[in-house]
């Protein structure tokens, strides 16, 4: 694993969200859980409206926001937020929220086979720790691009993930 | 084992251990050596709650068994286990229990199968199989049973049904309905180690002369079903799963306080409920 540390600029994106459990099914017997549940309204969204984002659909690389808060600590409870990166916070569809990251430094990681469905927060997490950073917002996400080909063929796929952090002195100072 | 079984049961065992102490999902995640999402993920697809809702329900179930057992105050038990305040433990443990905790505390013979027990290993591995998901629901009309109920050691089960096949044998019944082995359980005594046990066979009719028999008749009503049973190996993670995690999520209630297994080629498990009012 060699993850780089690099700068991104604010990024803008419109989507859908979720907050609670994601795991937690009203179908405890159905594989479904409320991130897929996520994916397939967005997707089910800019299908029947292709043009709401002015954006090609195709080309453009999904966003999958893990948001934490002070109850996913104590309850496992956090914000999911999927969409796509806009140029600007203009004409968001009524059906769409946005989500703003700010600039910052990211921890980022590439995920290849099925070390995507492995515990790569744990490891990326252990990486920032032991080489002088810590994380500097309370969120991460996973950039799904042309290259991810999907679940079912994983071993083929590739997947960014990025974590943003912050050099240890930065929060001393 | 696999690495998510072994994680689960880490997360199950830390869990236990400081279920009287304020510990967070974040904590449990840990100690199962994972990163919170993953944990979380992992621990709903192998155990079947969210590792919040199970400690939850361990927590009430221990509560509502501190009530049982010793005469502490209500709010002195729901402060020892992590709830803040006598209103919020009221509220938990009426969603679980239908009740309040002073009516749990004196009730003569409440009902065990709403006591939530620990998750074991083998629950776990039980759970693995996707055809126990969804227990179906019936409805099973009338059935008349003939044969033996015994006050036995819940460890002599096997031995009962042993011996009456045996006797079966020697002092036959009539009007079978066909070769199964009904075996009926009644709740909710508490007998500790020892249990009131039906074990028979289904007739057409009621016998005229049934001697050395006793008949048992299940009247028709609503039944959750899980089929191809290993019995007795599997009887007791069927019950956890059907009792404390299927059924909060189904829309129906515990019905009479007996279970009911059909012992055949595919070993069946029934469990009366109603349905939520």
């Amino acid at each position: 694993m060699q993850p780089k540390i690099i700068h991104q600029e604010m990024i803008i994106l419109a989507g859908m969200s979720f907050f609670g459990d994601p795991f937690d099914t009203s179908s405890p017997w159905s594989e479904e859980n409320q991130i897929g549940a996520l994916w397939k309204r967005l997707m089910a969204f800019l299908q029947s409206h292709p043009d709401a984002l002015h954006l090609d659909l195709q080309r453009s690389p999904y966003y999958e926001v893990h948001i934490y808060g002070p109850e996913t600590e104590t309850e496992g409870m956090f914000e999911v937020f999927v969409g796509l990166n806009l140029p600007e916070l203009t004409g968001l569809p009524l059906e769409m929220t946005a989500k703003v990251l700010p600039a910052t430094k990211y921890a980022c990681l590439t995920l290849k086979g099925s070390a995507i469905m492995g515990d790569w927060e744990s490891e990326l997490l252990t990486w920032i720790e032991e080489n002088g950073y810590k994380e500097a917002h309370p969120y991460h996400f996973q950039l799904y691009d042309e290259r991810f080909k999907g679940m079912e063929r994983i071993e083929e796929s590739i997947l960014n993930v990025y974590i943003p952090v912050e050099t240890k002195h930065e929060s001393t100072d | 084992m696999n690495l998510q079984i072994s994680a689960s049961i880490a997360g199950l065992d830390f869990i236990e251990g400081h279920l009287c102490q304020p510990i967070s999902v974040g904590n449990i995640a840990e100690a199962a050596g994972y990163s919170l999402f993953h944990f979380i993920r992992t621990f709903n697809k192998v155990v079947r709650h969210t590792p919040y809702d199970y400690l939850m329900r361990r927590r009430l179930s221990h509560a509502a068994r501190l009530l049982l057992d010793t005469d502490d105050r209500v709010l002195d038990i729901a402060l020892s286990c992590q709830f803040e305040s006598h209103e919020g433990f009221t509220r938990a443990f009426g969603r679980v229990f239908g009740m309040p905790p002073t009516v749990w505390r004196e009730k003569e013979t409440p009902d065990p199968r709403l006591l939530m027990l620990a998750l074991t290993k083998d629950d776990l591995l039980f759970r693995q199989n996707p055809g126990y998901y969804g227990p179906e629901l019936i409805t099973m009309n009338k059935i008349i049973l003939v044969g033996w109920m015994n006050f036995i050691d819940s460890m002599d089960r096997e031995k009962n049904r042993q011996v009456f096949k045996k006797s079966l044998s020697n002092n036959p019944i009539p009007n079978r309905v066909d070769d199964a082995l009904w075996q009926v359980h009644d709740l909710p005594m508490n007998y500790g180690q020892q249990e009131m046990i039906f074990v028979g066979v289904q007739v057409n009719e009621i016998p005229t002369d049934p001697i050395g028999y006793v008949i048992k008749i299940i009247e028709k009503g609503k039944f959750l079903c899980l089929s191809d049973i290993q019995m007795p190996e599997s009887r007791d993670a069927a019950l956890k799963y059907i009792y404390h995690t299927f059924l909060p999520k189904s829309g129906l209630h515990l019905g009479s306080a007996f279970e009911l297994a059909c012992l055949s080629k595919s070993n069946k498990l029934f469990v009366p409920v109603v349905a939520k009012l």
